[in-house]
């Protein structure tokens, strides 16, 4: 021991009684008789682990993204000890998925063997309800060479049981411009989808795009007195799958000075398709054109016609104002801005227009959109505001809207108010809470205000030493009063769980400018862990483990008004942690 | 990780030049300075014969807002599904189904509040305002490295579609002001930021 160390230790030694030195929280233990013991609590690390709560659970495990070698594991009733000890957190190593993608070869045109270049997307939902599934995207590279792969994708590997991989490949080139030379993958060869089972350890496969046996649309896209139009983006929208949303089925093409395009539909889609014509962003502003029920089965030639008396492109300024927590009216700063206006009416065979114009509110509060101004479109804009997250301004929505009417000035949101404490009654520091839509709110809604409120930014806070918080969030949104859910999550290494409330109702009085939601107490935590290893036994260090309380109840979904087929809700998270340097893993579980 | 670090200051700052200044009693210095000088040890023995209280200074790390800063780092983002490796394609579904980001942060500095911004094709002549907000309060008891998740909802829009987007995920080590230049992200003087850059591509909810 140094002399330096000897002198201050005698220092330490006669100043015991007077040392003011700043130190944490004190463990929740140092003996095994500290912690619940008859329960199977074991005092480690300072730390009570064990006596994890009942239920049904299901643990999602990732590994980190430098170890390409690993994939993730979905354990579904994973073994929780007593003690708090999680058995068998081993990730597994990949099936490997390599190949090609190439042309069909169609007599007479000689044959090319290169491969072309797409993004592979491959899915799989959860083994479990309301999992987040697995999901990875790769991309194929073009070339020329004849042999040789030229994709690889590490995938789980199928068990008895899983639900076969959904792949989906998209040939690259499908921006909103032509990419300039030669016709990119995109245009010429439309996407594809099939299904896989992973159940060796490796396996190829040569993807084959196009085909002479292919529906194809030609047609022209023209203006109201038939001329061609050039610089539209032209695609078929539609479905592999009756249940999932629209999306692109076709090559794509663009059009030139004579506005013809030609585009090869996807084998295998389900009803109908949309066809869309998109003005490129570096055209004149101009709606995009639409076409509905165009037969996905048989070839078919089609006209989109553009509605007349569009007017000419202007600029339009206007403030977006709103009142502040002072009381006083004020520019609304980042405010995002959109004015949409449908020409026409979506009948079979019948072109019909959507023309949308979009921007922010700069530091004044003034935003600046390119609208035109002929009388086609004058009468029927329609507005939607949407301020940055955790504003004090609400949103508008669907509101009608005049090139150079009266300013606009933005609703004020309510407060959500409350406190967060442990589950002795103290109150927590140092927890963020976040106010989201409900999913019984979101469902209610029809498609496109359920669109408009996923654009919503949720609004978040963290709690000061009080406990308090208070959240702005809109009353109403398209004449539907608000439900909101409020995610609690503690600091980091806190002896508190994650937690939510569920369905905090906005009451339906327009005079209140604050809702006060009970003392949210969470629940007391229990610690569990893990030790998080490869298939060779070895600990991994930044895998991820996240754990979910499993439920089997459907009831929301015949609840409300408009909810997707598959009716997706999520499974209710419960804790996440990542694996140390010598691969333990950390989590709390709300008891 | 590949990220930026960037020191967030007045412009007539930047260049100032470090003056000579006496080290003996700065922090990182004292253990190199020779605490058994006979002045020293001379105010010791005063100290000890008047039966006072030393009241030491706050012994932990950087926690003094006078203390150097040093900026906040990003270990890892991670989407519902996996991590996301800094400079590749990141893919999110449209609307509530976009599930959440959980972002793995480091900070020395170990009483600093982290603020956690992603911004879409955000570029300082068109500003926009961040898509996704969260707060990584320190952790308890004291440690560099913490972890927040952040709601994604609203991270792609209907016109993302279809189309290739700049995603930045940004930490600040100070809150960023609601005025102030560069719009969105600026700080009080002294703040600091870290950012990790993807491709975005949304696309709809597929199942």
């Amino acid at each position: 021991m140094s002399r330096t160390s000897l002198l201050l230790g005698s220092l330490a030694a006669l100043l015991g009684g007077c040392l003011d030195v700043p130190s944490g929280p004190a463990p929740e233990c140092t003996q095994q008789s500290d912690c619940d013991t008859a329960n199977g609590e074991v005092c480690d690390e300072g730390t009570c682990y064990g006596n994890p709560p009942q239920g049904m659970y299901a643990l999602v495990i990732s590994p980190p993204s430098a170890r390409k070698d690993l994939v993730p594991r979905e354990l579904v009733m994973p073994a929780i000890a007593a003690d708090g000890w999680i058995a068998d957190l081993a990730l597994q190593k990949p099936t490997v998925f390599s190949g090609r993608i190439e042309a069909v070869c169609v007599p007479p045109s000689p044959c090319d063997r290169g491969t072309i270049g797409a993004a592979i997307t491959v899915t799989r939902p959860s083994s479990f309800k309301g999992g987040p599934g697995f999901k990875t995207v790769a991309d194929a590279e073009a070339s020329p060479d004849a042999t040789g792969p030229s994709f690889e994708v590490a995938l789980p590997k199928t068990a008895a049981g899983d639900t076969p991989y959904l792949v989906t490949v998209m040939p690259t080139g499908r921006g909103d411009e032509p990419q300039s030379g030669s016709p990119s993958a995109a245009e010429l060869y439309p996407p594809i989808r099939f299904t896989l089972d992973a159940k060796t350890n490796s396996f190829s496969k040569t993807i084959m795009l196009g085909g002479a046996d292919l529906p194809t649309i030609d047609g022209t896209v023209v203006g109201a007195l038939g001329g061609g139009l050039s610089h539209y983006r032209v695609v078929a929208m539609g479905h592999w799958d009756a249940t999932a949303p629209m999306t692109e089925v076709s090559s794509v093409d663009y059009t030139g000075s004579d506005g013809k395009f030609r585009i090869v539909l996807a084998d295998g889609l389900v009803g109908n398709v949309e066809l869309v014509a998109r003005p490129a962003p570096s055209a004149p502003a101009a709606p995009t054109l639409h076409l509905l029920e165009v037969a996905s089965s048989v070839s078919s030639v089609r006209t989109l016609v553009q509605p007349g008396n569009l007017g000419a492109v202007r600029a339009v300024t206007f403030p977006i104002r709103g009142v502040d927590g002072s009381g006083s009216i004020n520019g609304v700063r980042g405010a995002r801005v959109s004015v949409r206006a449908t020409l026409g009416v979506g009948t079979t065979g019948q072109t019909f227009g959507t023309f949308t114009a979009e921007g922010t509110a700069d530091d004044s509060g003034n935003v600046t959109l390119m609208l035109l101004d002929g009388a086609a479109l004058a009468q029927s804009y329609r507005l939607e505001v949407v301020p940055p997250a955790s504003s004090s301004m609400g949103v508008l929505f669907d509101v009608p809207f005049t090139p150079g009417n009266a300013p606009l000035l933005l609703p004020t949101r309510i407060a959500i108010r409350g406190e967060v404490t442990d589950y002795l009654g103290n109150p927590l520091k140092d927890v963020s809470v976040t106010a989201r839509p409900s999913l019984r709110f979101t469902w209610s809604f029809a498609d496109a205000p359920q669109a408009f409120v996923s654009t919503i930014p949720a609004a978040t806070t963290t709690t000061p030493d009080t406990g308090e918080f208070a959240l702005w969030v809109d009353p109403t949104i398209a004449s539907l009063w608000g439900h909101y859910d409020l995610a609690f999550e503690p600091a980091s290494k806190a002896r508190a769980p994650s937690w939510v409330r569920s369905e905090v109702e906005i009451p339906r009085d327009t005079t209140l400018s604050t809702v006060s939601v009970d003392q949210v107490r969470l629940p007391d935590a229990a610690a569990i862990r893990g030790l998080v290893v490869d298939p060779a036994g070895i600990e991994v260090e930044g895998a991820e483990v996240k754990i979910f309380r499993l439920s089997a109840s459907l009831a929301l979904c015949t609840e409300v008004l408009n909810p997707p087929a598959s009716c997706p809700i999520p499974a209710n998270l419960q804790g996440r942690g990542d694996s140390d340097k010598v691969g333990v893993v950390r989590l709390t579980l709300p008891r | 990780m590949t990220q930026m670090s960037e020191h967030h200051a007045p412009a007539h700052l930047q260049f100032a030049p470090n003056r000579a200044r006496l080290q003996v009693s700065a922090r990182l210095a004292q253990g190199v300075h020779d605490v058994g000088a006979p002045l020293v040890r001379l105010m010791f023995l005063a100290t000890i014969a008047s039966g006072g209280c030393i009241f030491p200074p706050d012994l932990s790390v950087g926690d003094q807002d006078a203390g150097v800063n040093s900026p906040p780092a990003i270990l890892a983002v991670r989407s519902d599904q996996q991590e996301l490796p800094p400079g590749e394609t990141v893919t999110f579904e449209l609307g509530p189904t976009a599930g959440s980001i959980n972002a793995t942060l480091i900070d020395t500095n170990l009483t600093d509040t982290l603020y956690v911004r992603a911004f879409v094709d955000y570029t300082v002549s068109v500003p926009t305002p961040a898509r996704a907000t969260c707060t990584a309060p320190p952790p308890t008891p004291a440690a560099p490295q913490r972890s927040v998740t952040c709601d994604v909802t609203a991270l792609c829009q209907p016109t993302d579609i279809g189309t290739t987007r700049s995603l930045s995920v940004i930490v600040f080590d100070r809150e960023p002001l609601e005025s102030g230049q560069p719009s969105f992200q600026a700080m009080p003087p002294g703040g600091l930021k870290t950012s990790v850059f993807y491709f975005l591509k949304c696309i709809p909810r597929d199942t």
